[in-house]
């Protein structure tokens, strides 16, 4: 597997899913670096990857999770992912002008970690839900079912019928 | 909504799906792409195993699985034919000289005390043969140290 050609496709796209777990551009850029040296050590195990973009994402996801438990601590890592409170909107976003899109900003960030994930990573960065699914250890319909709830709740938040 | 690759229902609603998509996305640090390369190029050179080594690994992992389930096979039909061998032999050879030699001992016309004589020669032979054998040897060394004796018979 070409590794220039990986970042090609997925690169950027991981970054901004990094810093969205992690919530520092550093952070996100070291978990990001980590997770190429992976990649490139993964020469036998692409052979047998179906979903590359699934695959690459839940690398960085776990890359991310170890980094958290190296960084805080075991711990406090532990806890932090259990009580789901990594991942920022704000983070992957430029602040926006306009109040509604603040308001739609702060909203998404309010959202549950797990509907918070499914809606990110299928708006942003334009996952299948069963790659969602793959990603986050869970079915095509649990992702699909998170991604609803998001919805339904900003939509919600920001004075649209349910 | 419908996950058009997978025909998944999601049920999103495309107003805040829009809205989400009007926001703009942090761009990416200037850089970053050729310090990520660079840094996977090292990771790859700094991997233990070169693709020559892995194939070679690779062999030799076929090679160990290959005589370890070869190994009991072979030792299994070693085995059996080696216990052919010498349950042939001991059977074969041992049997017929004992009992030829008891059915003469036994199954002549000779009187009871006659059969008696004959059995306890058989066994005195057998017993002493051993012991015959070892004095015979003894002798045979003890030549050179024992010239001024006379020959004996020692049967």
């Amino acid at each position: 597997m070409n590794v220039a050609e990986l970042y090609e496709r997925h690169g950027e796209k991981l970054y901004r899913y990094l810093l969205f777990k992690l919530d520092s551009a550093e952070d996100a850029e070291d978990v990001l670096q980590e997770c190429f040296c992976r990649f490139a050590r993964y020469d036998l195990r692409w052979r047998l990857v179906r979903d590359r973009q699934a695959f690459v994402f839940g690398a960085a996801r776990n890359e991310a999770r170890r980094f958290l438990k190296r960084k805080l601590g075991r711990r406090e890592g532990e806890a932090m992912i259990a009580r789901k409170g990594a991942g920022s909107f704000s983070a992957a976003f430029a602040p926006p002008d306009e109040p509604s899109l603040r308001l739609l900003l702060r909203r998404a960030g309010e959202l549950p970690e797990d509907q918070r994930e499914a809606v990110f990573l299928k708006v942003v960065d334009g996952l299948t839900f069963k790659e969602i699914g793959s990603v986050c250890g869970v079915s095509a319909n649990t992702a699909a079912s998170r991604y609803r709830y998001g919805i339904e709740k900003l939509r919600e938040a920001l004075g649209g019928k349910p | 909504m419908k996950d058009e690759r997978e025909g998944t229902v999601g049920g999103g609603s495309p107003d805040v799906e829009r809205e989400l998509g009007r926001l703009m996305i942090v761009p990416v640090p200037p850089g970053l792409r050729q310090r990520v390369l660079d840094r996977a190029a090292e990771a790859r050179c700094r991997t233990v195993l070169t693709p020559g080594l892995r194939r070679l690994a690779i062999a030799a992992a076929a090679l160990i699985i290959a005589v370890l389930v070869a190994d009991p096979i072979l030792s299994r039909h070693e085995a059996v034919r080696m216990s052919a061998l010498l349950d042939g032999r001991t059977a074969a050879a041992a049997a017929p000289e004992v009992s030829s030699e008891l059915a003469e001992a036994l199954g002549g016309q000779a009187s009871g005390l006659d059969q008696l004589a004959r059995l306890r020669t058989l066994a005195r032979a057998a017993a002493g043969e051993a012991s015959v054998r070892d004095l015979v040897t003894a002798h045979e060394r003890l030549k050179g140290w024992l010239n001024h004796e006379t020959s004996e018979d020692l049967n």
